[in-house]
C-alpha cells in the first residue's frame, strides 16, 4: 500500500515501483504545483552496503492530463546515471560525504529531467543534477538533511523546481494488520475472528522511499496554457500518474554480470490514486493493468464499480455493514472519485471532473487554493484542497478510501442511501510517525538514518 | 577518487563549500557477436550496426521483432524467421 509492492511482477523489481503520487498547489508558491512520484517501497535505512538507489535502466516519468481524454499532454521524464568513482573498494563512502560532491562518495547518481509534450516534442530542462546520498548515519552523512536537501534542490527553467532522492516515507497505514484477514485494530473485537481492540500501528514507521519531486508553474500544465481561478471551469482539473517503464527486452551478459536493454520502453509500474491497483483490481488482471494507460481503465471501471473489498467489509465484521451488504447498485459514487473526477453538483462549489473517458488519475483543480488548516480526511471533511482532489502528502488516504468503499460517499450520487453507521469511523488507525512535513519544497521528510535507526520486533 | 585513509575518515564533516563540477560518462554495452564469423556474413554487415536482440513470439507469423537501442522493428520475412528457428534448433540448414 498505497502501491507498494501491489502486483505480482513489480513486487519483484522495487526499483521502478511506484509507491505513491502526490498532486498539490503548492501551499508557499500557489501559482505552481508540486507533483512528487515515489518509488522503491519500504526501504531500511541501514540497507547497505548497496543503498537503494534509482534505477539506471529505468525510464521514470509524472504525466498530466488536460484535454479530458486521459492522454498525457504533459509528460516529465526522469532518467538517471550512476558513477562508481573507485573501482577498488567495497564501500559506498570512502569517508564522511561532507558535501554532495564530496569525493568520498562512491556512487553519486545524477538526473536528466525532460519535458515531453502531447505531440512528443522534448525539451531538457536539466542534466546531471545531483541526486543526494541515502542517509548511511552520523558519520558518513552528518547533519543530513541541513547538507543534501537544499543542495540537491534544483532550480530549472520556466520558474520550475526539481529533488530526486531518498526521503521518508510519507504514507501510513496498519500493513501488518490490513493484509492479515482486513483487520482493522481499532475494531477488531468486530472482526469474524476477533482480537481485543488495539491502537493501529503505522507498518512504514521508519522506512524510507525514493521521491522525485518536481515544482511547476500552473500554466505550465493547463490546456489553456493559463493560471485557473474559476473553480467550475472544466479547463481547472488536470489529471496526473507516474509511471516507470523498462525497455522490452533484457540481455544479462555473463562477461560483466550486468544487463543491457534492448528495444522501446515498455510500461510496468503506474499510479495515480492510491490503492487503485493494490485493492481494487484482481490479482490476476494487476501486472497487465501496471502495463496499461490511464485512457485504457474502461476495461477496469467494473473492478471499481463492484469493489470486492465493499463485499468483503460485511463478512469480515459480521453484523457492521449491514446496509452496505444490501447495496445492490453499481457504485457510480466510486467511479466518480476514482475514474472521471467528481462532476459538477455534487458536492456545493466543487468539481474535479475530467469528463466521460474512464481513466486511474489523480484529479486536481487548480483553481481550489491551498487550504490554511487542512484537514487529513480532505474533502469528505469539508477541505476542498484534499484528497480525492489531488492528494497531499498529510492526507489519511487508507481512512478516506476505507470510508468510501464502506458506503460514506454512496449519498453523493444516491441520496436514498443511508451508510452504516460504521462507515463515517472505518480506520486503521494510523498516523504519520516519520520525519515531519515540510513547509517548502520537497516538502517530504528527511529520511531516517541507517545508523540512527533500530530494527522492528519480531513476534511470532 | 580520494583513496581510503586515516585522515579521509576523521575529516570534519561539513568542511570545505563550493559544488565541484562532475562529468558522466554514459556506460557503452556491447554483446558479443559470433565467435567466427563469415567472410560473406560480416560482408553483409552494415558499417556502424550495434548490437541487436531478435524475437520471434509465433514462427508461424512469419513476422520477427528487431530490437536495437531504444527502438522495436517488426519485419514480415517468413524465410528469416525459418532460418532462425533452424538456428535456435542447431540445425542450419
Amino acid at each position: 500500500m498505497s502501491s507498494h509492492r501491489e502486483a505480482p511482477e513489480i513486487s519483484k523489481d522495487p526499483v521502478a515501483d511506484n509507491t505513491d503520487v502526490y498532486a498539490f498547489v503548492s501551499p508557499d508558491r500557489p501559482d505552481t504545483v508540486t507533483l512528487i512520484a515515489n518509488f522503491i517501497p519500504l526501504q531500511l535505512p541501514y540497507g547497505g552496503p548497496n543503498f537503494n538507489e534509482f534505477g539506471d535502466d529505468v525510464r521514470y516519468a509524472i504525466h498530466v492530463s488536460n484535454s479530458g481524454d486521459a492522454r498525457a499532454d504533459v509528460t516529465y521524464q526522469f532518467r538517471f546515471t550512476t558513477v562508481v568513482r573507485n573501482k577498488n573498494t567495497f564501500l559506498y563512502n570512502t569517508g564522511p560525504i561532507e558535501k554532495i560532491s564530496s569525493k568520498n562518495w562512491n556512487r553519486p547518481q545524477f538526473c536528466t529531467v525532460t519535458r515531453v509534450d502531447r505531440r512528443g516534442r522534448s525539451t531538457v530542462l536539466g542534466r546531471n543534477l545531483a541526486v543526494p546520498p541515502v542517509n548511511v548515519g552520523i558519520r558518513s552523512t552528518p547533519r543530513y538533511d541541513a547538507t543534501f536537501t537544499a543542495a540537491a534542490t534544483h532550480r530549472l527553467p520556466g520558474g520550475r523546481m526539481f529533488f530526486a532522492g531518498q526521503r521518508a516515507e510519507s504514507f501510513h497505514v496498519d500493513l501488518g494488520s490490513i493484509f492479515d484477514l482486513g483487520a482493522l485494530r481499532p475494531f477488531q473485537a468486530a472482526h469474524l475472528i476477533p482480537s481485543a481492540n488495539a491502537v493501529g500501528v503505522n507498518g512504514t514507521q521508519g522506512l524510507n522511499v525514493h521521491t522525485i519531486a518536481i515544482q511547476v508553474p500552473k500554466a505550465d500544465l493547463t490546456r489553456t496554457g493559463t493560471v485557473p481561478t474559476d473553480v467550475m471551469d472544466p479547463a481547472a482539473v488536470i489529471g496526473v500518474y507516474a509511471s516507470a517503464s523498462r525497455q522490452k527486452s533484457r540481455v544479462l551478459n555473463p562477461d560483466t554480470g550486468t544487463p543491457a536493454g534492448f528495444g522501446p520502453y515498455v510500461q510496468v509500474s503506474r499510479l495515480a490514486n492510491p490503492l487503485f491497483n493494490e485493492v481494487i483490481v484482481p490479482m490476476a488482471a494487476k501486472d497487465r493493468w501496471n502495463a496499461t494507460d490511464p485512457r485504457d481503465d474502461k476495461e477496469f471501471a467494473r473492478y471499481v464499480t463492484r469493489p470486492e473489498l465493499a463485499g468483503l467489509l460485511p463478512v469480515l465484521y459480521p453484523g457492521v455493514f449491514p446496509k452496505l451488504a444490501a447495496y445492490a447498485k453499481p457504485r457510480a459514487d466510486l467511479a466518480a472519485i476514482l475514474l472521471t473526477g467528481i462532476p459538477a453538483g455534487v458536492v456545493p462549489g466543487f468539481q474535479n471532473f475530467t469528463g466521460p473517458v474512464q481513466a486511474d488519475l489523480l484529479r486536481l483543480n487548480l483553481a481550489i487554493p491551498p487550504t490554511p488548516a487542512p484537514k487529513v480526511l480532505g474533502l469528505i471533511a469539508g477541505d476542498p484542497a484534499g484528497f480525492p482532489n489531488g492528494r497531499r502528502l498529510l492526507d489519511d488516504v487508507v481512512t478516506i478510501e476505507l470510508r468510501a468503499v464502506a458506503g460514506a460517499t454512496i449519498p453523493l450520487v444516491d441520496p436514498t442511501f443511508t451508510p452504516d453507521a460504521a462507515a463515517a469511523a472505518v480506520t486503521d488507525g494510523t498516523g504519520n510517525t516519520n520525519a515531519g512535513f515540510t513547509d517548502h519544497f520537497p516538502y517530504v521528510g528527511a529520511p531516517a538514518g541507517g545508523f540512527q535507526s533500530l530494527p522492528g520486533t519480531p513476534a511470532a | 577518487m580520494e583513496q581510503p585513509n586515516r585522515r579521509t575518515f576523521l575529516i570534519i564533516a561539513g568542511a570545505g563549500a563550493g559544488a565541484a563540477a562532475v562529468g558522466v560518462a554514459a556506460a557503452k554495452t556491447g554483446i558479443a557477436g559470433p565467435d567466427t564469423p563469415s567472410a560473406d556474413s560480416t560482408a553483409a554487415v552494415p558499417a556502424g550496426a550495434g548490437p541487436l536482440v531478435a524475437y520471434v513470439e509465433d514462427a508461424g507469423s512469419g513476422r520477427v521483432s528487431v530490437m536495437t537501442g531504444d527502438a522495436e522493428t517488426v519485419v514480415h520475412d517468413p524465410d528469416l524467421v525459418a532460418r532462425l528457428t533452424r538456428a535456435a534448433t542447431g540445425r542450419t540448414a
